[in-house]
């Protein structure tokens, strides 16, 4: 890249040490990779060590420090977009384009890879084409993307219709139809000041909506009273949690309801400043809220005194880069200074110590919009609504088998089954709660309720009929979690790790009994010993389908005796091959003749009981 | 359960003066250290020798594994002699216990699985630095050959408990080991349980 | 692998193997093949190195101030040798001509610590077995700790400095012990 380009780009985000993630991304798109001399130049620029740089560089998986072409082609690989048929239509564009997934052409054209959940679960399968979505792809759409990439045609110039998301709403309570003009929440909340507001909210029993539940009143009260020079609120919408996309929807259509919940978030807590952090995913949204945001402060609703009242509250986006582990709020944070996205050792919490060491609250999306509609309407009005223990509505994403896919607002206590039937889900046999992180719901469980006193959600709902082969949706999760996890703690890099090639293991037909019982231990495991929640919650639904659907994991239990999780013969190939040797000792055999054959041989030597260690050791040693 | 296996072996009549329970170690792709640990449990020593006694491992001269009661494993499979070596202690083994990061998960030596082993051995035996003339890649029949990737022992055989660590502290296997001993299912706390 | 192999390069049929696998109390996985013909004359002892890591290879690549800490899994009997030849190999990447006197202080008193603590393991759990009672015992083992806990006994009440205190100046006691100890080495020829 040309310096003067490079020097803009520094330029335009003031050789800003924090904003090293969103000027790697901005080289990325520009780009197509990072190369090595970029960044040093960037290192230098900022004053931060190369290590620095190239660590942030090497931690998201939007970023490349190889070069990965100059198409970039990732496909969606929930579950549901498995069950869509996303694999053949891999398969299918690779073939046509003569490559493997997950390498770059040899022309260094094009490369063809999976990514996690993109969030396109209602209208999938769906893949990013360098960092642009497109939903609903067809096999016609694969053969004419083929066409287009090899004829070298700007992913900008193609079918508009491609990258066309549908909001999908398909039911409406008092979030989705609030009715409420832009600013209107915020000027009730001006006009009735940071105490009363904070009592609303009190009142309003409300409790965050990324799944956790932590009550937003704790939350804001404890920001606002902590000490420090500045506060900020962080809007979350890194929303990577498999099948949930109600984000999406928020802020594509109802984003003036959650700039004023960040605003009023603002003003309670007493925060001048809000980030919204965007997944890359809904980088596609980027342009558009930017000038919403822009169109708000020209009336007055954003920025220095906002609606004359005196309050100055400013709002920045900064974009993720496909790391499921930022939307846990302290990786975010680290992500928002510009590091890898790796959970921080708490406490200290961020109400206290968050971005730059400054009290911060961080609150998902639908928590800050529901804040809003709480501001005009009041607490009580609030708590009428749902369960006494949840309050309010929850926007449920409903994908996988059903007639109609989307977004469905509805009370607290609302039974699963309600759900199902609203959304023309029929011969069900299995639902996520919570997505790859949360319980797995059998037929059995359908009339419980979504609440936080009994099925917690942080909105995902995909559901399974009875065609579906469960295992594969654990194993797809497994290998979710085996991607994400950040590496920061051993128990979950390598647990997560060690399920994913325990289910390969048990795919590849060489399962025993013995494989699920680790799994279940691995599973004890992390739940103790993991550092943040990813790890705590990435066995949760793995280990209720195992415990829930366990025929369909018996039928791989192919012995009843444990067996390796590989050829052993086949894995000395590379070595015969260099050495040239084939002799029998350049062979393994078979694990169960083997272990038989060790075991008739321990039997042997156990009939003349060897007087003692020491006189039997010599004869062995000198074999004839 | 594994400490199931143990109490199997003590028979009434012999419940007064219990039989001493045979202990075997082993380092296949590993480094030692873990058996170094394991002497770190220091005077201790005494008393667990009151109640095992040593078959094959690095400290004795005993080369094959004969029937035992626990089986320590240290270090990864890196090759074909690896694999034998296991599958004997798995044979003669009640309880085999992977011991360290590189049996639990290969560890260090796993460094390799992302190259090619093609490669490596090319490059340490034909184009390195600093090679003799007409240097070869070993192909002597006695020598195992070197598998594709390290693999952790849990693999290519079933093991009944992972003591993690690198290595586990000497406190952390004198626990694990004293509470096996005493018929029950071993577990660390905060403490003695770490990953580094 | 082979178990029963004969691979000399010497015509075989006469020739009796005498294996000694694995050779115990090294680290590092070595055999130790003899042949030996009717009158017990050996013809052919050869060592092997039976174990491929390949950590030349793995650890390029990877950012420098990792080495020292991948190299210990060399060898856990030795780490800190390893550690400290990387440090040196480092010093010359990062062009740090001359370390200064307290970073070449403390390499030694690290090296120091290890040959010390060397000593005593090679004594009292690797060699006395073999000094005192010959292949294939434990019970030397067994001696060499008996001896070994009466230091430790005895040096719970000795007035140590704090810093040496508990392990460090067992290990510095049993090396003086051990360098002592090596003289036994020499009975054997008498025997």
């Amino acid at each position: 890249m040309a310096t003067a380009e490079l020097e803009d780009i520094l330029e335009r985000h003031r050789r800003d040490p924090l904003r090293l993630l969103q000027i790697l991304i901005e080289l990325q798109a520009r780009d197509g990779w990072l190369p090595p001399a970029t960044l040093s130049a960037v290192a230098t620029a900022l004053g931060l060590p190369r290590a620095r740089v190239e660590s942030t560089a090497s931690f998201y998986s939007f970023l490349h420090t190889h070069p990965a072409g100059d198409y970039r082609i990732l496909f969606s690989d929930n579950i549901t977009d498995r069950m869509l048929g996303n694999m053949a239509l891999m398969q299918a564009l690779c073939g046509k384009l003569w490559l493997e997934p997950g390498k770059v052409s040899e022309d260094g054209l094009v490369s063809v890879a999976t990514t996690s959940c993109t969030g396109m679960c209602d209208q999938g399968p769906a893949l990013l084409a360098n960092g642009r979505t497109i939903t609903r792809l067809a096999p016609e759409r694969i053969d004419e993307m083929a066409h287009l990439i090899r004829r070298r045609v700007p992913v900008g110039d193609w079918p508009p219709e491609w990258f066309h998301v549908e909001d999908n709403i398909r039911r409406r309570d008092v979030l989705l139809d609030h009715g409420l003009a832009p600013g209107q929440a915020l000027a009730v909340a001006l006009d009735r000041g940071a105490t009363s507001i904070l009592g609303e909210i009190e009142r309003s029993a409300l409790r965050g909506r990324g799944g956790a539940g932590f009550g937003s009143d704790i939350k804001w009260r404890s920001c606002r009273d902590a000490w420090g020079d500045a506060h900020y609120v962080i809007c979350n919408a890194d929303e990577g949690e498999p099948g949930t996309f109600k984000d999406r929807v928020l802020l594509a259509s109802y984003f003036d309801l959650v700039v004023d919940g960040m605003c009023i978030a603002g003003m309670a807590i007493g925060a001048n400043k809000g980030f919204i952090y965007l997944r890359g995913e809904y980088r596609y949204l980027l342009d558009r809220l930017e000038t919403r945001l822009a169109q708000r402060r020209e009336q007055g609703l954003l920025g220095r005194n906002i609606l004359g009242c005196g309050f100055t509250f400013d709002i920045e986006i900064h974009l993720g880069a496909g790391a499921y582990i930022c939307g846990e709020e302290s990786a975010l944070i680290e992500s928002l200074e510009g590091k890898p996205g790796k959970p921080r050792i708490r406490p200290p919490f961020p109400v206290t110590n968050g971005y730059r060491g400054q009290p911060t609250t961080v609150n998902n999306v639908e928590t800050l919009a529901l804040a809003a509609l709480i501001a005009v309407r009041g607490g009580e009005w609030f708590r009428a609504i749902g369960t006494p223990a949840s309050t309010g509505t929850k926007l449920l994403s409903v994908s996988g088998d059903v007639e109609r896919p989307g977004i469905y607002e509805f009370p607290f206590g609302v039974t699963m089954a309600e759900v199902l039937d609203a959304a023309g889900a029929c011969d069900t046999q299995a639902v996520t709660s919570a997505g790859a992180a949360g319980h797995c719901l059998a037929a059995d469980e359908f009339g419980r309720r979504i609440a936080f006193e009994d099925v917690a959600t942080g909105g995902s709902i995909m559901v399974f009929d009875a065609s579906r082969d469960m295992f594969e949706v654990a194993r797809n999760f497994a290998h979710f979690f085996a991607h994400e996890s950040c590496g920061f703690c051993t128990p979950c890099r390598v647990g997560t790790a060690v399920n994913a090639r325990l289910m390969d293991k048990l795919a590849a037909d060489h399962g025993s009994p013995y494989d699920l019982d680790e799994m279940a231990k691995m599973h004890r495991l992390m739940q103790g010993a993991s550092h943040c929640g990813l790890g705590n919650t990435a066995t949760i639904a793995i280990d209720d389908i195992v415990a829930k659907f366990r025929p369909a994991f018996e039928r791989r239990l192919h012995s009843p005796e444990y067996e390796p999780a590989f050829d052993l013969d086949a894995a000395l190939s590379q070595a015969r091959r260099m050495t040239g040797r084939d002799d029998p000792g350049a062979h393994l055999g078979d694990n169960l003749e083997a272990l038989a054959e060790e075991r008739a041989h321990a039997r042997d030597a156990a009939k003349p009981a060897p007087s003692s260690a020491a006189e039997s050791a010599p004869s062995k040693d000198l074999q004839p | 359960m594994a400490h199931e296996y143990l109490n199997d072996t003590t028979s009434p009549s012999a419940a007064a003066t219990p039989r001493k329970l045979k202990v075997a170690t082993v380092s296949l792709a590993g480094c030692f250290g873990c058996h170094m640990s394991f002497l770190d449990i220091d005077e201790r020593l005494l008393p667990l020798l009151e109640l095992v006694e040593f078959d094959r491992s690095p400290l004795t001269d005993i080369k094959h594994c004969g029937p035992c009661d626990i089986g320590l494993i240290e270090g990864g499979v890196c090759n074909a002699e690896n694999v034998h070596v296991l599958r004997e202690f798995r044979a003669n083994c009640k309880v085999l216990i992977a011991l360290g990061a590189c049996a639990v998960n290969g560890g260090l030596p796993a460094q390799r699985n992302h190259l090619a082993l093609a490669d490596i051995l090319q490059m340490v035996y034909r184009t390195g630095h600093g090679l003799a003339e007409g240097s070869s890649i070993p192909d002597d029949p006695e020598l195992p050959l070197p598998l594709n990737q390290v693999h952790p022992v849990h693999e290519v055989v079933k093991i009944d408990y992972f003591l993690p660590g690198c290595p586990p502290s000497g406190d952390a296997i004198w626990a694990f080991l004293t509470q096996l001993i005493e018929g029950k299912a071993p577990s660390l706390g905060h403490g003695l349980l770490h990953y580094d | 692998m082979n178990f029963e192999l004969e691979t000399a390069s010497l015509p075989s049929e006469n020739l009796r193997r005498v294996a000694i696998d694995p050779v115990s109390r090294v680290e590092g996985h070595g055999k130790v093949t003899i042949l030996l013909d009717e009158d017990n004359k050996v013809h052919q002892v050869r060592l092997h190195i039976v174990e491929f890591r390949g950590f030349e290879r793995f650890i390029q690549g990877r950012p420098y101030w990792e080495v020292p800490v991948m190299v210990q899994r060399l060898c856990g009997i030795c780490p800190v040798s390893h550690h400290l030849a990387a440090s040196k190999a480092l010093d010359l990447i990062v062009g740090a001509s001359k370390v200064t006197p307290t970073a070449d202080k403390m390499r030694r008193l690290m090296h120091y610590g290890q040959i010390l603590q060397s000593h005593a393991l090679h004594f009292f759990h690797l060699s006395s077995p073999d000094l005192l009672f010959g292949f294939g015992s434990s019970l030397g083992f067994t001696l060499a700790l008996v001896l070994f806990a009466g230091i430790r006994e005895r040096l719970d009440g000795a007035d140590v400095p704090l810093a040496f205190k508990g392990t460090a100046i067992a290990m510095i006691t049993a090396g003086f012990m051990s360098l002592a100890f090596m003289g036994f080495a020499g009975l054997d020829r008498f025997q």
